[in-house]
């Protein structure tokens, strides 16, 4: 695993002074190994997919322009997360300056709205609206730590904070969500005891 | 342990994130405790549908509007290299910073020489300042000084400065006689008897020898003139 980790931070660096030397072929591997992996996190830190998308964007863009000021002491990993959730939370701060409505709530077709509204059933897509509601600073954690898996140490250093910090903000971000879905998970824990029935068709 | 302090580990414990010790602790009280094993399974309900989330992707021509923008962004930046004149630097740190450098080395050896010639010179003044005063200045006059010139000890003698005064007397008396006498040219002065009527010819240098011969001499009142003083 360690090993495995080693040398995908070898391959960023092989591939990061590349495109320093103007290489635009390792800066398209770099755009395939990491767009999705941001889309990821800043997709489940802003509501709009296409918000988050112009943010992933903006942040392959900033880290092309700022491609001489990486430093190889860091990874760059966690470069471009940084630069991605710092991108997400100007955004939610411009947000609180200025309200946003979407032009079709303005039309007046509220029954058709709300027939077209999916309601999501499966616990999976319960825990992403739930996941959305978290308070920002808990969901940024959660989502580092718990669906894209980065270590606690790297959590810390993309969001600035202690490690002590990290782990008390997860294990809080876990116990929200655990309040929230809590008769969900009620009746799907005696659902899957009295059939054994695998989480994922639940 | 009890069951608050192993609720607070339930959710790093099904992430298997415990160190052995409270992990074994945890897996002891689970063992006993059926509040806190449904506890458990919830957060291994949610761990699982974690880790089957939708992944989200970004859109099929994400690449295409990236690789524009970006090339909208080398095309800006290699403009701005090509037309816009390179600004001056505020300052040459190849020409600043080695002349800085010799100031400062010219200004320390200076500095540190002043410095050793006080600390040389500082027993040389201490005698100095404690010496007895030396007044003999006081005493030299230029006349008695063998170290003035001929010149110097003429000029400065009594004698001369006496002669020098008798000739201009003199002087003044012919000229006062050829323009008509003390009457026509001072008519004031000679009737006012209070005042000193002796004659006082506008000249610098009457001045300045005149006062030199009332300090040594008293000159004789002249025949006819009121010697009032």
């Amino acid at each position: 695993m360690t090993k495995v980790k080693e040398s995908e931070k070898d391959t960023d660096y092989r591939l990061m002074r590349a495109v320093q030397n103007g290489d635009m072929v390792a800066f398209s591997e770099l755009v395939d190994r990491y767009k999705n992996r941001l889309m990821n996190v800043i997709g489940r830190m802003l509501s709009s997919p296409d918000e988050a998308e112009d943010i992933v964007q903006e942040t392959f863009v900033r880290v092309y322009q700022h491609r001489h000021s990486f430093n190889f002491q860091h990874c760059f990993s966690t470069w471009i997360y940084t630069i991605g959730l710092n991108l997400a939370r100007n955004e939610l701060r411009k947000r609180k300056k200025f309200k946003h409505y979407d032009i079709s709530e303005m039309q007046g077709n509220e029954a058709e709205f709300a027939v077209d509204a999916k309601v999501p059933t499966r616990l999976p897509e319960i825990l992403d609206a739930a996941i959305k509601e978290l308070p920002e600073k808990y969901r940024a954690a959660f989502v580092l730590r718990d669906l894209q898996e980065l270590p606690y140490e790297e959590v810390a250093k993309i969001l600035d904070i202690p490690l002590g910090t990290v782990k008390s903000r997860v294990n809080r971000a876990r116990m929200m969500l655990r309040e929230k879905l809590r008769p969900r998970l009620e009746s799907n824990n005696a659902l899957s005891k009295s059939t054994l029935l695998p989480v994922s068709i639940l | 342990m009890r069951c608050r302090k192993v609720r607070s580990f339930l959710s790093a414990y099904c992430k298997d994130e415990l160190n052995s010790r409270h992990k074994l602790a945890v897996a002891e009280h689970l063992a006993t405790c059926a509040s806190c094993r449904v506890i458990e399974a919830d957060y291994r309900l949610l761990a699982d549908a974690g880790g089957q989330l939708a992944q989200k992707a970004v859109a099929g021509d994400f690449n295409a509007k990236l690789f524009e923008r970006i090339a909208q962004e080398r095309f800006a930046e290699t403009r701005s290299k090509a037309f816009l004149p390179k600004r001056a630097p505020l300052f040459r740190w190849r020409v600043v910073v080695p002349a800085t450098v010799a100031v400062m080395t010219v200004f320390l050896f200076v500095f540190a020489g002043f410095q050793a010639s006080v600390m040389n010179n500082h027993d040389g003044r201490m005698a100095m300042a404690n010496k007895q005063l030396d007044d003999s200045y006081l005493s030299v006059q230029p006349v008695n000084n063998p170290n003035m010139t001929d010149k110097i000890h003429k000029e400065w003698s009594l004698a001369s400065q006496l002669a020098r005064a008798e000739q201009i007397s003199r002087r003044t008396q012919r000229i006062i006689n050829w323009l008509g006498g003390e009457k026509a040219i001072y008519p004031q002065m000679t009737n006012v008897s209070t005042r000193t009527t002796y004659p006082v010819p506008y000249t610098p240098n009457y001045y300045k020898l005149r006062r030199n011969v009332l300090i040594y001499q008293t000159p004789e009142p002249r025949r006819g003139a009121s010697t009032t003083y």
